[in-house]
């Protein structure tokens, strides 16, 4: 640890709770990855980025200059951070130029498209049987819905902890126990490492927000969990119907707090997401009261029946009111601009035609500088971890084990 | 944020139980206390701190406290194959329930995961789409009982794509079974 953060030589943890993770960190980092270049990758969310992708710019415009054979030495420091903060004009025209011949190709129509694929599959397979998994729980807990609502907080808050404090010690490899397991399902391409760092440093941690999201959050999980179980089992299906008001209640929102438009298409939709709701609401009633005046029972009894369901169900309709604002509160919350390390993971170029850093430049260094990092195999290996040749492969092994996680079960259940 | 909401959760929490147990009326009488004596300082002319309660904070917790206990112990002791009657109505179907949390933990987890992913490598909107189409599907799930048990729910409407494909009849036969 000591022997990365010497050669790192920028450490500058900002405040206590960066120490702390960092620290966190260093423990869970395996002993072979603090001498490996990705040691200062994972702390590149505490570090100075600017200077850190400053000294790797200008590595690689060295490195790039017999192949460019302009003055690439040029591009120091300075030019770096120009080029950091997003404006691409602090250079000559001539750096612009060399920056556009320089510019990497961006990703393939075809890659982005299985990309999204997988992605798309990941994400149907967590949902289903996270959700199928939810309810499962809520109705054999069904007499403590608040101790099911606390638990669950609880134990996904911690879960999430420490997969983020994982993706933060772990050097990215797929032939790496958890850390190549985290990559297989594409966490890495999240820089989850800075966006906790974005978040501890200030950009985002101011309390009342974080206080009123936790809020939001916890009065619509109450309410929903409330109406699930008051709806019980039989109305479980229309709970998940009902749930979709959130996107009618999120634009409403967004339009008052945020003043956006939607085009009559998407006014469309909304309409239409509500009359659904309509359409698979009142069937639900209306069977409801026929099984009431079927039942035996007095006459207060069976209205009170059908009430009780009516307001279960409204009670649901209201718990997406927090959700949906905690939804644009996010949108209002979060239009950062990419931060230094995201240049540096990212490929592509920047709106103005300049490249960005790249994850290449930084290899380069490290293969240009080999006394001061890990052998080459490590490095290579190091590159296809934070490549885009590996992300497929991995989530579909990935949505594959999700999958066969749900098979199991259901033969087991059998 | 879901550390953030932890606290809000003990406090809804509490809110809920004394809710669901009826004793949220002591709580409401020790604040409607509060506002008579706020009132009647005002219009005494005295000044002073107006407070929330009457009750000091030690009578408060001895009035929310057991019924949060109760449910957590209940919750508890559910989790531990034993049903209870302590929480909000009959006994319920508590064994085995703690493999349902241990399971649902880190699988919410990773739908959390999958959820963001699924929005840094396309959009939100598509998010919701995909999940819109994912309904049918959750839907014929959740009204199995060959996942659900005894607490499948029915069949609604917004099955019938499904029914459409393999026939409403049939496919409500074999998820009845």
């Amino acid at each position: 640890m000591q022997q990365c953060i010497k050669r790192v030589g920028h450490l500058a943890p900002a405040r206590p709770a960066l120490a702390a993770v960092q620290a966190a960190a260093a423990l869970l980092r395996p002993a072979r990855a603090r001498d490996s270049p990705v040691c200062w990758l994972a702390l590149g969310p505490f570090t100075d980025h600017r200077a850190l992708v400053s000294s790797n710019l200008q590595l690689a415009t060295e490195l790039r200059e017999p192949m460019t054979g302009g003055g690439a030495a040029a591009a120091g420091p300075d030019e770096a951070a120009g080029l950091l903060q997003g404006s691409g004009g602090s250079g000559s025209g001539a750096a612009s130029a060399r920056r556009r011949r320089t510019a990497p190709p961006p990703p393939s129509a075809a890659r982005q498209g299985l990309r999204l694929g997988l992605s798309t599959a990941q994400y149907v397979c967590c949902s289903l049987v996270s959700t199928t998994l939810f309810y499962r729980e809520l109705y054999r807990l069904q007499n403590f819905p608040q101790f099911s609502n606390q638990i669950n907080t609880t134990g996904t808050t911690v879960t999430m902890g420490l997969l983020a404090l994982v993706l933060v010690a772990q050097p990215c490899s797929p032939t790496e126990g958890v850390g190549g397991w985290l990559c297989a399902l594409g966490l890495d391409s999240l820089h989850f490492g800075d966006s906790i760092g974005a978040v501890l440093s200030g950009r985002l941690f101011a309390p009342w927000m974080l206080a009123l999201f936790g809020f939001l959050n916890s009065l619509g999980n109450l309410l929903q969990l409330m109406a699930i179980d008051g709806l019980g089992p039989r109305y479980s299906t229309l709970t998940t119907l009902i749930n979709q008001c959130t996107i009618p209640f999120t634009m409403l929102l967004s339009r008052l707090l945020l003043r956006n438009r939607y085009s009559a298409l998407q006014l469309l939709g909304a309409a239409v997401v509500i009359s659904g709701v309509g359409v698979a609401v009142s069937p639900s009633l209306r069977q409801q009261a026929t099984m009431s005046s079927s039942a035996s029972g007095t006459t207060d009894e069976k209205q009170e029946s059908t009430s009780t369901v009516a307001a279960w169900i409204a009670v649901f309709v209201v718990s997406c009111i927090p959700q949906s604002l905690l939804n644009v509160l996010i949108e209002q919350s979060l239009p950062l601009p990419p931060t230094s390390v995201e240049l540096a993971y990212t490929s592509g170029a920047t709106p103005d035609g300049s490249p960005q850093p790249q994850l290449r430049d930084v290899i380069l260094r490290t293969v240009r500088h080999p006394e001061s990092c890990a052998p080459l195999e490590t490095q290579t290996s190091t590159a296809a971890a934070h490549g885009f040749d590996r992300l497929s492969d991995a989530a579909a092994v990935a949505s594959v084990a999700v999958c066969v996680c749900v098979c199991g079960r259901l033969r087991w259940s059998r | 944020m879901n550390l953030a909401s932890v606290p809000f959760n003990v406090v809804g929490g509490i809110v809920a139980s004394l809710w669901q147990h009826g004793e949220l009326a002591p709580l409401w009488e020790d604040y409607r206390c509060a506002r008579r004596a706020s009132k009647s300082r005002r219009v005494a002319g005295r000044r002073g701190r107006s407070r929330l309660f009457c009750c000091s904070l030690s009578d408060r917790g001895a009035l929310c406290m057991p019924a949060y206990v109760r449910v957590h112990r209940g919750g508890w002791q559910c989790l531990d194959g034993h049903n209870s009657t302590g929480g909000t109505g009959g006994a319920g179907d508590c064994e085995g329930a703690w493999v349902d949390v241990v399971v649902f933990i880190p699988m919410g987890g990773l739908y959390i995961v999958s959820q963001i992913l699924l929005i840094h490598f396309a959009s939100a909107s598509y998010m919701f789409l995909a999940t819109a189409f994912l309904l049918p599907l959750q839907n014929v799930v959740l009204s199995w009982r060959l996942v659900m048990g005894d607490h499948k729910g029915t069949v609604t409407e917004s099955t019938f794509v499904v029914g459409v494909i393999c026939g409403r009849d049939r496919c409500h036969r074999a998820m009845i079974l």
